[in-house]
């Protein structure tokens, strides 16, 4: 049985500047994406560190998972911080590691598309089309 | 007989231990009374009679319908159990914990009349009905809060249980086949004594086993 | 991991003499909080009793952890923790006593935690129940239920009468719970700012009826009070999901359940100030606009 009262504790001193207000008129998930980029912004939280994982952080600052997802989601929709699927959320940054991470992120994404692709019988050049529609789409938002 | 059920009927003996242990006193100290005879007698088994009575009563309501009164019956609920178990167990342990302080007083007062020799053994047979009949006595008002929240109900229930022990005992000391033998050095089992003890048999298998066909089948509790 | 959810329940309809509870449809995923709010009357006990198998369904279908209830209720609450605010622990008997009752019944008992939570919540083990006042009574069932690690908790009113310290230690102890994502937790509450803050997904009840189940963030991005300005002269054009319309002289205020940027741009230059709702503001309106279309 994990010590609950320490594990607790250690993650309260590690998070306890991170404030959620309910009486400030902003919502809370975006409360908490400006408090992880002022933290990332300072260096307080150099790229690469990990974040803590979804269920950890709100346990910490008691607000809901659903709102702490929506603010990685966000977060990542950035570019702010990087989500390796089953590893973790980490801070992002151009050079260095997290860049790494994104690279084999994309790689990974690449691969899948080209799986996919192949199932539907798709050519090369219709693939390429397609990624081309998308890159389109993000340009646009 | 699994952990939980185990656990809830020692919880009833814990939690009425003051009741069971103080009543067990009080009726020992009525045979106590009793045995200096004559006027004592009397007023002794009145004392017995009592307590064991009221004794019945105090822990078929306080452990059952107090319990759902002061909402620790939504507790039990919450436990793994259903109502059906609930049922069968408050029946087994407030029989049990009944019948702890009743054989003792009832072996007491059996032993009182046939070891003392100013006590006529003739009394036997009529001691053993009246215990008999209190165990069936208590099991009708067990039945009774088992299946009813009503207060008003319950306390119908106690009253007519009440009364019917004067009622009974009237009715003993006017059977003639009974009160004949009162006085008799030695026991007689007759047919009236058997006829008696079935009545009172029947009634407790059918109010013990009542609860199990419906209040244990009930879908709806609170 | 698990693929069952928590608690299902279908179409279900419960009479009783004065009130009905209709066609109620629920879902609670593992891993997640739900706030069940509604005002009094509205039939969160009822919809909780018939979770635990207090009571049993006139139609529609109940499952806790995958078992239909009430007839699976012996099995399916192995694994709930059910506290409710006018529940008692057994009068003349310590809390202490009550540990160890519980800890011999569930395999789950952490005596680890347990003693913790009793610093936390400021309890004697030693005293006995009927001197407890009425907040440490639910702070020592709700213990008693926290300690077991139970899967699934269902709470009605648990911060009920609680102070504010109190409620939130309790608060942390239950988002605790959510670290384990096939742990679930189901609570009634009155407190909106407790439920808006902690909840997942949010259900709304009143007078027997489901009002509105969403994801707590959809309800906090939808409902929006749009201030407008609409000149003498001029009508507002026919707008859906409108739930309310106000009118002050040339000001305008709407009330809507679908806000999005189309609808701004669609309003156009009368708009003066658009407001985000606070859950109960929200909830409210939801009720009134409920009640409305029931013509009640």
């Amino acid at each position: 049985m994990f010590d609950s009262e320490l594990s607790i504790h250690c993650i309260h001193s590690m998070y306890s500047g991170i404030n959620i207000s309910q009486t400030d008129a902003r919502p809370m998930y975006l409360q908490i994406m400006e408090q992880i980029r002022a933290r990332i912004a300072a260096g307080d939280w150099p790229s690469g560190k990990e974040l803590p994982s979804i269920r950890a952080l709100a346990a910490a600052l008691s607000v809901s998972v659903i709102t702490i997802k929506r603010a990685y989601l966000d977060l990542e929709s950035e570019g702010v911080i990087v989500t390796r699927h089953g590893k973790g959320s980490f801070v992002a940054d151009v050079n260095g590691l997290a860049g790494e991470l994104q690279e084999e992120k994309l790689d990974e994404h690449l691969a899948a598309a080209a799986g996919i692709g192949q199932q539907l019988g798709l050519s090369e050049e219709e693939l390429a089309t397609r990624l081309r529609r998308a890159i389109r789409h993000v340009d646009r938002k | 007989m699994n952990m939980l059920t185990r656990k809830l009927i020692a919880k009833d003996f814990y939690l009425n231990r003051w009741l069971i242990t103080g009543s067990t006193a009080a009726g020992l100290a009525g045979l106590a009374v009793a045995a200096e005879g004559e006027m004592r007698f009397n007023i002794g088994m009145i004392i017995w009679l009592t307590t064991i009575v009221a004794f019945g009563v105090v822990l078929a309501t306080f452990a059952i319908a107090n319990e759902r009164k002061e909402r620790a019956l939504q507790f039990v609920l919450s436990l793994p159990l259903s109502h059906g178990d609930y049922v069968r167990i408050k029946v087994i342990g407030l029989l049990l914990c009944f019948l702890v302080p009743w054989a003792l007083l009832s072996a007491g007062a059996v032993a009182l009349v046939a070891v003392m020799p100013r006590m006529p053994d003739g009394m036997l047979p009529i001691v053993v009905l009246l215990c008999g009949f209190m165990l069936a006595n208590y099991s009708v008002v067990l039945c009774g809060a088992l299946h009813t929240s009503s207060e008003g109900l319950m306390t119908l229930v106690i009253i007519v249980t009440n009364m019917s022990i004067t009622l009974f005992i009237f009715l003993i000391l006017g059977l003639p086949a009974l009160r004949e033998q009162l006085h008799a050095p030695a026991p007689l089992w007759n047919s009236t004594f058997w006829t008696v003890l079935s009545v009172e048999i029947a009634t407790l298998a059918v109010t013990l086993s009542l609860p199990y066909f419906v209040a244990a089948r009930r879908r709806d509790f609170i | 991991m698990t693929q069952t959810k928590h608690i299902e329940m279908r179409n279900v309809r419960k009479a009783f003499r004065f009130f009905t509870l209709e066609d109620l449809s629920l879902d609670l995923e593992p891993g997640q909080i739900m706030g069940f709010v509604g005002p009094n009357g509205a039939g969160k006990s009822t919809t909780i009793r018939l979770m635990t198998g207090l009571l049993a369904p006139d139609a529609g279908e109940v499952r806790v952890l995958g078992h239909a209830m009430p007839e699976g209720q012996a099995l399916a609450k192995r694994d709930i923790g059910f506290v409710s605010d006018d529940m008692r622990l057994f009068n003349h008997a310590t809390l202490a006593w009550h540990m160890q009752f519980v800890a011999s019944i569930y395999s789950g008992w952490d005596p680890g935690y347990a003693k913790t939570l009793v610093k936390r919540f400021n309890l004697r083990p030693e005293q006995n129940v009927s001197g407890l006042s009425s907040g440490e009574h639910v702070k020592a069932v709700l213990l008693l239920a926290l300690a077991r690690r139970p899967r699934l908790l269902i709470l009605d009113e648990p911060t009920s009468g609680l102070d504010p310290v109190a409620r939130h230690e309790l608060l942390t102890e239950f988002m605790d719970v959510l670290r384990d994502e096939d742990r679930s937790i189901l609570f009634s509450s009155h407190n909106t700012v407790d439920v808006e803050r902690i909840s997942d997904r949010i259900t709304f009840i009143d007078r027997g009826r489901l009002v509105d189940s969403s994801d707590k963030e959809d309800f906090l991005e939808s409902w929006r009070r749009i201030q407008l300005h609409v000149p003498s002269g001029t009508t507002l054009p026919d707008l859906p999901h409108i739930i309310s319309r106000v009118e002050d002289g040339q000001f305008v205020t709407i009330t809507t359940n679908r806000f999005s940027d189309d609808l701004v741009s669609f309003l156009g230059n009368g708009v003066r100030q658009v407001h985000r709702m606070s859950l109960e503001e929200i909830f409210v309106a939801n009720v009134m606009h409920h009640r409305e279309m029931r013509g009640q």
